[in-house]
C-alpha cells in the first residue's frame, strides 16, 4: 500500500489530466497492487465508478502528455464496457 | 421453533435401516392403495345419473346396463394390470412399461397423465367426501371449500408421518365403508321398493343420435369408477414378500369389491327411482330410502353409511399420496423431475412429492370451489390414457419376450389396450367441451417440464464432467471487502480475515449520507492502517448498485486474479432482529450469485441477546 504522501503526489499529478480528459469524472482514489506493478485509478461519474489501470513503470516513465493519452484510452475502454454492460442488463 | 413443530406434527426421524419395516400386508395395502378405487362407488353412479336425467326419468334405467358395461371393462383392465405387475414387479406402472416398450416419449405421456390424475383424485375424492357429509348435515353445505382444505392438510400431514401409520389410521374407515355399503345393498334389495321410474315424455322427444350421445356421455362419466386401479401396480415394492403375488391378489380383491358395490348401488338407484339432487348425494338418498334417517334404530345405519362414505372418500385421496410420490421418485431417478423427489424424508417417505401433491390439489379445490361436478370432467382421461399406453406396451413386451404362456397374455393385454383405447376416445370426445380440454393441454405442458428438467441435468453433467478438466491457474487473489462507513468489530474482524487470505485487500464503502470523504478516510485510518478504504459516492442513495459496478471494474482490471468479495455480516440472536436491519449483505450475495468468476463469502459475527 502506498504511503499517504506518495498517494497524494500521484493524485495531484493525474487529477488535472483526468479533468482534461472528462471533467465529469471525479477522481476518488488510487490503489497499487501488492506486486507494485499495477496502478489503478478509481473514478466516478454520477452513480457509476470506473477503475482505470496502468502499469506502474508507464506511470513513472511517461511524460504528462503521454500519460494523459494512456489514461484517456483506459477511460474510453471503461466507458465502453460500462455501456455494453448496461445495455446487457437492460435487455435482461 | 420450526424443528420442534415439525417433530410434533410428523414424529421423530426414522433410521434408513428401518425402511423394511414399512412394507405392507395385503390387508393394510388394500386400505392404502384401494381406497380411491373403492370410494368411486360413492359418486360414479351419480355421475351417470346426472347425464341421463337430462332426458327425464325415461333414460334412468340405463344406469344399470351402463354400470354393467363399466364392470366388464373393470374386469378387463384388472386382468391386464395383473399381467403388468407380473412383468414389472419393480413398480413404475404405466410409465415404466410404456417407456421400455413404446419409447421414452410415450412413457412420459403416461407419466404426465398419471401425475395430473393423482392430483385430481385428491381434489375429487375430498370434494365428494365433504359433499357426502354435507348431505347428512346440511348446515355444512356452505363450508365445503373450507372443509376440503382442512381435509387435505390433515391427509398431507398423516402421509408425511409415514406409510405404515397411514395404513393403520385408514383401515377402520375403509372396512366400515365396505361393510356399510354391502349392508345397504343387501337390505335395500330385500326391502320392498317404491318401484322404478316409468318412462316419461322427454324420451319421446329424443332422436336416436341424442339418445346414443347421452348413453355414451353417461358411460364416459361413469368410467370414473375405474380410477385408482393402477395404483397397486405402481406400488408393488411396498408389499410384503412375495410382492408380486400379494399385489395381484390385492388388486383382484379390490376389483371384486368395487364391481359388486358399484352394480349394487346403481341397481338400488334404479329400484328406488333416485335422481341427482344438488344438496343430497345419490348414495345419501338411497341410504335414507333404505334405512330412514332418524337418530335411532336403522336410521343410525344411514349415518354410519354417510360418515364412512365421507371417511373413505377423504382417504381415497390417500391412494394418490401413495402413488404420486412413488411415480415422482421414479421420474426423478430418470432426471425428468427434480432430484429432490427421489429423496426419502425424515419418516422414510418421499416428502417432497407428498407436499407438491397436497399443494396441487389445494389449488384445484380453490379454483373449482370444492365442487365435485366441476372437477369430474377433468378426471379419468389421464387414467385411461395411461391404461391404454401401458396395455399397448405390454403387448409389445409379450411379443418380444415369448415367455411361458405369452400368446394368451398378449391376447389379454391386446384386449385391455383396445378396450381402454376406445373408452379413452369416447371420454376425450364427449367430455372435451366440459373441461377435458384442460387435461389435453396440461399433459403436453407437464411433458415440456420433464424435457426441460432432463436437459438441465444433462447439461449440468456435461459441464461438471472431469473429462476435459484443466486445473484452474490462480495467479493472484484480490479481496474486496464492502464495509459500513464507520469501522466496527464486524468490519475489523472481516478485514483481518481478508488479510490472512490475500495481500491485495481493498475495503470499499458507499457514502450515502453525503459525509465528507476526508472525515471517513481519517476515521478509517485510525483503526486500519494497512488496508485502503475506497469511498464511493451515491447521488441516488443506492448502496448495492455502485458496489456491484465497482466489483465489476476491479474484476475487469485484474482478470487473471481470483476475485473474492468478502462480506462482513452480523447474525442476530433472534430471527426477528433481522427485520430491524438493512439486508445489504443479503442483497449483494443475491446479486453476485449470478456473476461468474466471483467468489462470495461472508465472515459472520454472532450477536448475543
Amino acid at each position: 500500500m502506498l504511503g499517504k504522501e506518495r498517494r497524494n503526489q500521484i493524485l495531484n499529478r493525474v487529477r488535472p489530466l483526468f479533468g482534461e480528459i472528462d471533467p465529469e469524472f471525479l477522481l476518488l482514489d488510487l490503489v497499487l497492487d501488492s506486486t507494485r506493478q499495477q496502478l489503478a485509478f478509481v473514478l466516478q461519474k454520477g452513480e457509476w465508478p470506473a477503475v482505470v489501470g496502468i502499469n506502474w513503470l508507464d506511470y513513472v516513465s511517461h511524460r504528462d502528455e503521454e500519460l494523459k493519452q494512456l489514461l484517456a484510452e483506459g477511460l474510453r475502454k471503461r466507458v465502453e464496457t460500462a455501456r455494453r454492460r448496461e445495455a446487457g442488463e437492460d435487455r435482461e | 421453533m420450526f424443528p420442534r413443530l415439525k417433530r410434533l406434527l410428523l414424529g421423530s426421524p426414522l433410521r434408513t435401516t428401518e425402511l423394511h419395516e414399512q412394507k405392507l400386508s395385503k390387508k393394510a395395502a388394500l386400505t392404502v392403495f384401494a381406497s380411491d378405487n373403492l370410494s368411486s362407488t360413492a359418486y360414479a353412479t351419480e355421475e351417470i345419473l346426472l347425464v341421463l336425467v337430462v332426458a327425464g326419468p325415461a333414460l334412468l334405467h340405463a344406469a344399470v346396463p351402463i354400470a354393467g358395461a363399466i364392470a366388464v371393462l373393470l374386469v378387463i383392465v384388472v386382468l391386464s394390470y395383473g399381467q403388468l405387475i407380473r412383468a414389472y414387479p419393480a413398480g413404475g406402472g404405466a410409465y415404466a412399461v410404456a417407456k421400455e416398450n413404446l419409447g421414452v416419449g410415450l412413457g412420459l405421456v403416461a407419466a404426465a397423465a398419471l401425475l395430473i390424475d393423482y392430483i385430481l383424485t385428491v381434489a375429487v375424492s375430498v370434494a365428494a367426501g365433504v359433499a357426502a357429509i354435507a348431505s347428512a348435515i346440511p348446515a355444512l353445505h356452505a363450508y365445503r371449500p373450507l372443509l376440503c382444505f382442512v381435509a387435505i392438510l390433515i391427509l398431507t400431514v398423516v402421509n408425511l408421518r409415514g406409510v405404515r401409520e397411514s395404513a393403520r389410521a385408514f383401515a377402520i374407515p375403509v372396512y366400515t365403508f365396505i361393510f356399510s355399503i354391502f349392508v345397504l345393498i343387501v337390505v335395500g334389495l330385500l326391502r320392498e321398493a317404491p318401484g322404478p321410474a316409468v318412462p316419461g315424455e322427454a324420451s319421446a322427444n329424443l332422436t336416436q343420435f341424442s339418445m346414443m350421445w347421452l348413453l355414451l356421455r353417461g358411460f364416459a362419466h361413469g368410467c370414473v369408477a375405474l380410477t385408482g386401479v393402477e395404483a397397486i401396480s405402481n406400488g408393488v415394492q411396498a408389499f410384503r414378500n412375495p410382492p408380486v403375488r400379494n399385489a395381484q391378489i390385492t388388486m383382484y380383491l379390490m376389483a371384486a369389491i368395487l364391481g359388486a358395490m358399484f352394480l349394487g348401488v346403481s341397481r338400488l338407484a334404479y329400484t328406488f327411482g333416485i335422481t341427482p339432487h344438488p344438496e343430497q348425494t345419490v348414495v345419501s338418498q338411497i341410504a335414507r330410502a333404505v334405512f330412514g334417517h332418524d337418530l335411532s334404530g336403522s336410521g343410525l345405519l344411514y349415518y354410519l353409511t354417510q360418515f364412512s362414505t365421507t371417511a373413505i372418500l377423504i382417504l381415497a385421496a390417500n391412494t394418490s399420496y401413495a402413488g404420486f410420490p412413488r411415480l415422482a421418485s421414479i421420474l426423478a431417478q430418470d432426471r425428468f423431475v427434480p432430484r429432490q423427489f427421489a429423496n426419502l424424508g425424515d419418516r422414510l417417505v418421499f416428502s417432497n412429492g407428498i407436499v407438491i401433491l397436497g399443494a396441487g390439489s389445494l389449488a384445484l379445490i380453490l379454483i373449482f370451489r370444492g365442487d365435485v361436478h366441476s372437477l369430474i370432467p377433468l378426471y379419468a382421461i389421464g387414467v385411461f390414457l395411461s391404461f391404454t399406453l401401458s396395455q399397448s406396451g405390454l403387448v409389445r413386451y409379450w411379443w418380444g419376450s415369448r415367455g411361458k404362456g405369452w400368446p394368451w397374455r398378449l391376447g389379454l393385454n391386446l384386449l385391455g389396450a383396445a378396450a381402454t383405447g376406445v373408452v379413452l376416445l369416447v371420454i376425450a370426445v364427449v367430455k372435451f367441451a366440459e373441461g377435458a380440454y384442460i387435461v389435453v393441454f396440461a399433459v403436453p405442458a407437464v411433458m415440456l417440464i420433464f424435457w426441460k428438467t432432463r436437459r438441465h441435468y444433462f447439461l449440468l453433467q456435461t459441464q461438471l464432467s472431469l473429462s476435459d478438466f484443466e486445473k484452474p491457474r490462480v495467479a493472484r487473489h484480490t479481496v474486496i471487502v464492502p464495509v459500513a462507513p464507520t469501522p466496527n468489530k464486524v468490519v475489523l474482524t472481516a478485514i483481518e480475515y481478508a488479510k490472512s487470505i490475500s495481500e491485495d485487500v481493498i475495503a470499499v464503502t458507499v457514502n450515502v449520507d453525503g459525509k465528507k470523504r476526508e472525515e471517513l478516510t481519517q476515521t478509517w485510518e485510525k483503526f486500519v492502517d494497512d488496508v485502503q478504504l475506497i469511498v464511493l459516492e451515491s447521488p441516488y442513495r443506492s448502496v448495492v448498485r455502485p458496489l456491484l459496478r465497482f466489483i465489476d471494474e476491479v474484476e475487469d482490471l485484474r482478470s487473471d486474479d481470483k476475485l473474492t468479495v468478502l462480506l462482513p455480516e452480523f447474525v442476530p440472536a433472534r430471527w426477528w432482529h433481522n427485520l430491524l436491519h438493512n439486508q445489504t449483505s443479503l442483497m449483494l450475495k443475491g446479486a453476485l450469485l449470478f456473476r461468474p468468476g466471483v467468489v462470495v463469502t461472508s465472515v459472520p459475527h454472532h450477536l448475543r441477546e
